[in-house]
């Protein structure tokens, strides 16, 4: 499943001179995976929020579509987009002890976000399939772990469960956002690479967002760089490493190059 | 502070052992290290690895099971809240990783970094705190008028850097950092690894970096302790280690560091689990339930820290030769052992 985002604009409702996202143009091919780099105030969790509809006030989209294969997300009724949420369109987060409910077993959350996306089920199968996804994500014994509360899970245990979330449904399309941060290099390397191969095998496309370019230059085919609110540029990824299109994006790459650090200086306003 | 070289700390076979309901967590196994004057000595491991657990026990915060901690020869005294460890204080700061947590959120940042300099009675008089006050912000890049602000108006790479200056205000010789740079961007993070270099050569402070970011390691340290479940596996000099790694823990430790580069892609997760439980301690090589060259001999005995034969690395840095934990040391760094983790992968 592919996404095309053409021309997205969000503003500030209260005060439509503020704008947090300009024209922003970027596409996820079929089958590929596709980073999006920017500092932390860049406008990249916000570009997921719109996309998926979760835009909180005062931020709101004034123009803009974003395709998924020949539907425009933007333009979608509420109900046929809580259709495509969750089932067509998975979602990744960061931090997984945020996002899971501390007072529900991480089986039962995964559970319940089963049968709220593909309808009802047989108890019995719906926990067999949760199991089965643990499984694959590489929880081990995922039977037992079914009943675990998050904070009995080590952070690399519970981002997996929060990838369980983002793939039992199967969707073609994932959104990513710093799926791995606050992880040991170790634990990152297993979940990227489980990413990957997820994707891979069921021809799966991926907005991995993220401010490592390690992780894009590891992972990714193509790469946008967000600044301010601004979509800098968008290219592949080989292309982008080897001559950035831009002074900012070449200081993003002096700063993570082992040889030198960061020549440029100062804040996302 | 003219005393570079001179050995500020020493833990001496040290162990920490929690208490849980009937479990005993054996946070810390036995780590042996030292810091001198001036210097950098990063310890790094995963999650789990007891390297906070170490630098608590440095700062005086909790005691060791056994084993000794000293400073400049004198053994740390036994509570935190004793007066010999008061007067520690000043010389023994911390910079912990959330900013927001080791802030109080209802101070202005120019007043918490004030803050240990009234507690303590540094300095002369009051005017002569401002005065230091406004020293140590412009040694990290703080302007006046960010000290007016609450944390929670500072971007998180602002706010390490009040904790940086709050450290540095009592003119510490010696600061405990403790993943100061693992909650920031990248782009943070480089400026710090800058800012604490900088730190250094003005004032000659001595670093224990404690991180699992090998990134940062490289940047900054001298030397270089790996921890495992509570044990050193690997101790050096950090360009020994890191061109030459002995223990397959190191070893794959370092592999799964992403490079920056398409055209170098790795060939994906070397170590497969998790760190075990500290509980259950195996009896035999911490690593060897995760090593990919473990022989039997492994689950069963424990190797001990050893100093690397007859290598050339020994001689090249003989006031602190390279230890390593490993029945197999040898064989990991001359490859044939090597083989076998990446034909295993």
């Amino acid at each position: 499943m592919s996404l095309r985002i053409q021309g997205l604009a969000v503003t500030n409702a209260d005060n439509p001179r503020i704008a947090f996202l300009h024209d922003i143009d970027l596409i996820v091919p079929d089958g590929k995976i596709v980073g999006l780099v920017g500092e932390s105030g860049a406008g990249k969790s916000l570009l997921l929020a719109a996309i998926l509809g979760v835009l909180r006030r005062p931020a709101h989209v004034i123009s803009g579509n974003a395709y998924v294969d020949d539907l425009n997300l933007l333009a979608l009724p509420e109900r046929e987009l809580n259709r495509l949420r969750g089932r067509q369109i998975g979602f990744i987060g960061p931090n997984p002890h945020v996002l899971l409910n501390p007072l529900l077993p991480v089986g039962v959350q995964v559970a319940n976000f089963l049968r709220a996306h593909a309808g009802r089920a047989d108890a019995g199968e719906t926990r067999d399939r949760v199991v089965e996804m643990f499984r694959s994500v590489g929880i081990q014994d995922p039977d037992s772990r079914f009943e675990s509360y998050p904070h009995e899970l080590s952070g690399g245990m519970a981002q997996r469960v929060i990838i369980s979330i983002g793939l039992i449904s199967s969707p073609a399309l994932i959104l990513a956002d710093e799926p791995t941060f606050g992880l040991d290099v170790t634990i990152q390397a297993q979940v990227l690479e489980l990413i990957r191969k997820l994707i891979a095998d069921a021809g799966r496309s991926m907005l991995l967002v993220t401010r490592d370019l390690a992780i894009v230059a590891q992972y990714c085919d193509l790469v946008y760089i967000l600044n301010e609110g601004r979509m800098l540029e968008g290219r592949d990824v080989v292309s982008f490493f080897d001559a950035p299109g831009t002074d900012y994006g070449q200081s993003l790459l002096d700063s993570v190059s082992l040889a030198g650090v960061s020549s440029v200086r100062g804040q996302t306003p | 502070m003219n005393d570079g070289g001179r050995v500020l700390l020493e833990c001496d076979h040290v162990v920490k052992h929690f208490r849980s309901r009937a479990a005993i967590v054996h946070a810390v196994n036995d780590v042996t290290l030292s810091v001198n004057a001036g210097e950098t000595v990063a310890l790094v491991g995963e999650s789990g690895s007891g390297k906070t657990t170490v630098g608590r026990m440095v700062l005086g915060l909790i005691r060791p099971t056994s084993g000794t901690i000293r400073y400049r020869g004198e053994p740390l005294p036994h509570s935190a809240r004793a007066r010999p460890m008061r007067s520690l204080r000043r010389h023994i700061q911390a910079v912990f990783q959330d900013p927001l947590d080791s802030l109080d959120p209802q101070m202005r940042v120019g007043r918490a970094i004030r803050e240990p300099l009234d507690r303590m009675q540094l300095e002369k008089s009051p005017a002569d705190r401002d005065q230091r006050v406004r020293e140590v912000a412009d040694l990290v890049g703080l302007s006046a008028s960010l000290l007016r602000k609450y944390p929670h108006q500072l971007s998180s790479g602002q706010q390490q850097k009040v904790s940086i200056a709050r450290a540095l205000g009592p003119r510490p010789d010696f600061i405990v950092l403790d993943e100061p740079t693992s909650v920031l961007s990248p782009r943070d993070r480089a400026d710090l690894v800058e800012l604490f270099r900088k730190v250094q050569d003005e004032t000659g402070v001595a670093y224990l970096f404690i991180t699992h970011d090998l990134n940062v390691v490289e940047r900054i340290a001298n030397r270089v302790a790996v921890m495992y479940l509570g044990n050193i596996v690997e101790h050096g000099a950090v360009e020994t280690i890191f061109e030459e790694p002995a223990h397959p823990y190191t070893k794959a430790l370092l592999s799964a560091v992403l490079v920056p580069d398409p055209r170098h892609r790795g060939k994906g997760a070397v170590l497969r689990g998790e760190i075990p439980s500290p509980i259950a301690m195996p009896p035999g090589c911490p690593f060897a339930s995760r090593c990919p060259v473990a022989l039997p001999m492994c689950v069963t005995a424990l190797p001990g820290l050893e100093p690397l034969g007859s290598r050339a690395s020994v001689l090249a840095s003989a006031a602190h030769p390279r230890v390593v934990a490993c029945f197999r040391a040898g064989e990991v760094i001359d490859g044939s052992a090597g083989r076998e983790v990446r034909d295993q992968v």
